[in-house]
Parts: structure tokens; C-alpha cells; sequence
């Protein structure tokens, strides 16, 4: 009956509208960085994933130059006028 | 006919495309993951009549590591499986003046397949019963020092009389939390969070006799109050050939303050044997950047006999330099209410550190 009065107790506090939180037991192993893993906290493997992340890599990086400004229509243009002013230039002689 | 072969390699590249795609996007889900943690300390002993040290594992975290691997099936659905044991070379609860040493040996904690999803979480294999660690929600930040399972450190060492004569009783079967039917295997079932309630049932089988738990958990940030979290938890065992069924009803509760200070309550009563035997706790602390301290005090009733009591009170630190580690202190002192019975003082410093 006493446990019931601490879960009374709980409910009384949490009508408080109280958001929920992740709890992590403190017996477990501690959550965050670990000493030999950094940051992930644990030896991290992704099966299968070399391959397409190599690919995903590239797609991000053409959409990158696509958004730099050597991706844009202006620079090609300003490129086309340089090749053209050497053109000019080598013709001239 | 060049035509047709050209139009049939299409039809294959193009279902060989699909088909790749659609593996990398089962394969980019799947991840696999190796953690672990050492918990080891020195503990000093005195029983009133001789004392000692010993190099221990913490039961109260062990030595153990984990591998566990989920992967999405279907969005919004995730498989899982977990596979964790420990490895504690002489357990904090099992060394006694007797026995100093007691080499190490895998046993399991978790080997755990799990489903969730928006219907919540069902798992299956050796893992905790929906009620295991109800009895010992504390965020104090020294559980690794101290906490509700009192007998966890030192749990093995015997009470002597006057005459130095060891009366029988331990510390371990004179205030246990007594936390339900910890690991087993079981099939348990978690629901989603409805306002920071969530409630987890499990059926399984532990020592060979059929076990259920039923346990409601509670987590809630009360922004300037600080943050609450609390349990309660059943679980019922069938009786063996000749024995008796085993029921324990309880809970804990822990309120940390934004300011630091925190407060955790705990209690269980298990009827078992023809008695019922209770356990109270309490404990105050005080959090402050990367220290934690707190002052704890534990009663068992009517647990190794009926009509002895066994009191408790003890002081934690905790320092975590760094995340990845907790440097600890703990002293505390037990005594059994027997004439002529001895208290036994315990000191332990150690520390836990995770890879």
C-alpha cells in the first residue's frame, strides 16, 4: 500500500503536465561516449552500407556543385568567355 | 532479333537495379553495435571480529559488455536482438571472509529478439521482467555507489555475536530490496508512453517454476520542479513440489531537484515462506556539476527470520571526470536487531568505466 502512495504521489506530480523523459536504469551501462569509442559510445557497424554510402556520397556531393556557384549557368558562361578570349587571343597571331 | 536482346537486357538491368535499390535500402537500416564497461573496486571489511580487503566486481553495475544489432522491417516497424552478459570476478555480493576469491564466469543477462514500434514493444528470450529494477528508480547519480539493492555490496558477509560465532544470517538474506524476479525468459510486452505512464507485462519460466510481472513505469520533467520518475511493479511465482508461491508487491520513487538535490523512496513487501518480509529505503543526495552525494538508509523486516530486523545506513560519491568514467566512494554500516549481534562497517572505493 506504501508503494501505491509513491506511484500516487508520481501521478499527482505528472497531472503537473509534465512531459515524459527517457529514463536510463543507473545498473545499465552509462549512456554517451565510451573511452575506446568516442562519441558513438560503442563499436558501431553498418552491413552492407560501403558500397551505397560511396554512391550516396557522390549524389551529395554532385548536388553540392550543382548548388556552388561553379555549378551555376553564370560560371559555365564566364568559362565559356575565357576559352573564348584564349581562342581569340592564339587566333590573333 | 538484336532488338529483342537489347529490349530483354533492359528488362533485366532495370529489375536488377530495382532490386539492388531496394536491398540497399534494407541493408542501410541494419546496424550493429559492441559496447561494454569494467566495474571494479577495493573494499575493506570489518565484522566486528575480523576485517579485510577484497578486490571486487560492483554488483550494483558488473563487468559485462553488449552486442546488440536492430534493423528497420518496415517503416515505422523495428527488429532488434540484444546479447549481453556479464563477467564479474568475485562478485561484490558473494565474497565473505570465507571466500575472498571467486573466479570469473560468463553468466547471461540479456539474450533478448525484440519487435516495436507504434504499438509499442514485445520481446522474447532471457531479459528483465516487466517489473525488474521497480524497486530501485533512483536519479541521484550515485547508484553506482549506493542504491536501493543494499545488498549488492557485501550482500555475502555473515553477522557474529559477541563470541565472534557467526549467527547465520547475511546481509544479503536480511535486506534484500527484494526487486521482483529480476532476469528470466520471458516473453514481455511494453505499451507506448501515454503521458509519461507506460505499462509492461511479462509471462515467463524461472527457476523452472512459471513466473508473471506486471509493473507500471512513470518518467515526467516538471521543468523548475526538477524531474520524477517512479515504478510499480507485481510479480507472482508459482509454488515448487512442496514449496510456496512467491508475490512481491512494490515500488520507488526519485524526485531530482533543478538545484540538485534529489530525494528517492523505495519499498517492496514479499509474501513467501509463510511470511511476509518488507524493505524500506530512503535516500537524500545532492547533485553538483560532475559530483554526486547522498545519504541512504535501508530496513529489512522479517526477511532472515521472522521478527529480526536488519537497518542500514550508508554515505556515496560519485566523480565523473569525464563521461565514459565514474571514480566512487561508498562507507556504510549494517546491523541485525539479535542480542549480541555485531555490526559490519564497509568501505569501498572504485570505479566504472565504459568503452
Amino acid at each position: 500500500m506504501k508503494a501505491l502512495g509513491l506511484l500516487a504521489l508520481a501521478a499527482a506530480l505528472g497531472g503537473c503536465g509534465a512531459a515524459p523523459f527517457d529514463y536510463h536504469a543507473a545498473s545499465e551501462i552509462k549512456q554517451g561516449p565510451g573511452a575506446f569509442t568516442g562519441n558513438d559510445g560503442a563499436f558501431v557497424f553498418r552491413p552492407g552500407q560501403a558500397k551505397p554510402a560511396a554512391a550516396s556520397s557522390e549524389a551529395e556531393e554532385f548536388e553540392r556543385w550543382k548548388r556552388s556557384a561553379e555549378g551555376s549557368a553564370e560560371y559555365r558562361e564566364f568559362q565559356d568567355w575565357r576559352e573564348w578570349r584564349e581562342w581569340k587571343q592564339r587566333n590573333a597571331r | 532479333m538484336p532488338n529483342r536482346i537489347a529490349v530483354i537486357s533492359a528488362a533485366v538491368g532495370a529489375a536488377l537495379l530495382a532490386l539492388s535499390g531496394q536491398a540497399y535500402a534494407q541493408a542501410t537500416g541494419i546496424e550493429v553495435r559492441l559496447s561494454g564497461q569494467v566495474n571494479r573496486a577495493i573494499m575493506h571489511v570489518d565484522d566486528g571480529e575480523d576485517s579485510n580487503q577484497f578486490f571486487v566486481d560492483n554488483i550494483n553495475s558488473s563487468t559485462r559488455f553488449r552486442l546488440s544489432a536492430t534493423a528497420p522491417l518496415t517503416p515505422g516497424l523495428r527488429l532488434g536482438a540484444i546479447f549481453e552478459p556479464e563477467f564479474p570476478s568475485n562478485p561484490s555480493n558473494a565474497v565473505s571472509m570465507a571466500t575472498r576469491d571467486i573466479a570469473a564466469e560468463f553468466n547471461e543477462r540479456h539474450m533478448d529478439v525484440f519487435l516495436e514500434g507504434g504499438f509499442g514493444k514485445v520481446s522474447l528470450g532471457q531479459g528483465d521482467g516487466a517489473a525488474n529494477g521497480a524497486t530501485e528508480v533512483d536519479l541521484s547519480g550515485t547508484a553506482v555507489a549506493n542504491w536501493a539493492g543494499a545488498s549488492l555490496i557485501g550482500g555475502g558477509f555473515g553477522f557474529r555475536g559477541d563470541a565472534g560465532v557467526f549467527l547465520g544470517p547475511t546481509i544479503g538474506g536480511s535486506i534484500s530490496n527484494q526487486d521482483f524476479e529480476s532476469r528470466y525468459d520471458r516473453v514481455r510486452y511494453d505499451t507506448p508512453k501515454f503521458g509519461g505512464f507506460s505499462l509492461a507485462g511479462s509471462l515467463g519460466s524461472s527457476g523452472s517454476q512459471d513466473v508473471r510481472e506486471l509493473a507500471l513505469w512513470y518518467t515526467g520533467d516538471l521543468g523548475g520542479l526538477g524531474r520524477l520518475a517512479a515504478a510499480l511493479g507485481f510479480s507472482n511465482q508459482d509454488a515448487p513440489v512442496g514449496g510456496t508461491e512467491d508475490e512481491v508487491v512494490g515500488g520507488s520513487v526519485s524526485w531530482l531537484h533543478g538545484s540538485g538535490l534529489n530525494l528517492t523512496l523505495s519499498h517492496s513487501q514479499r509474501e513467501f515462506g509463510g511470511r511476509d518480509r518488507d524493505f524500506l529505503y530512503a535516500k537524500l543526495g545532492y547533485k553538483f556539476g560532475r559530483h554526486a552525494i547522498s545519504l541512504d538508509w535501508g530496513k529489512g523486516e522479517d526477511q532472515a527470520a521472522a521478527g529480526v530486523e536488519s537497518d542500514m545506513i550508508g554515505l556515496g560519491y560519485v566523480w565523473a571526470p569525464v563521461a565514459w568514467a565514474d571514480i566512487y566512494a561508498a562507507v556504510k554500516r549494517h546491523s541485525l536487531d539479535v542480542s549480541g549481534a555485531e555490526d559490519i562497517s564497509l568501505f569501498m572505493v572504485g570505479t566504472r568505466v565504459k568503452f
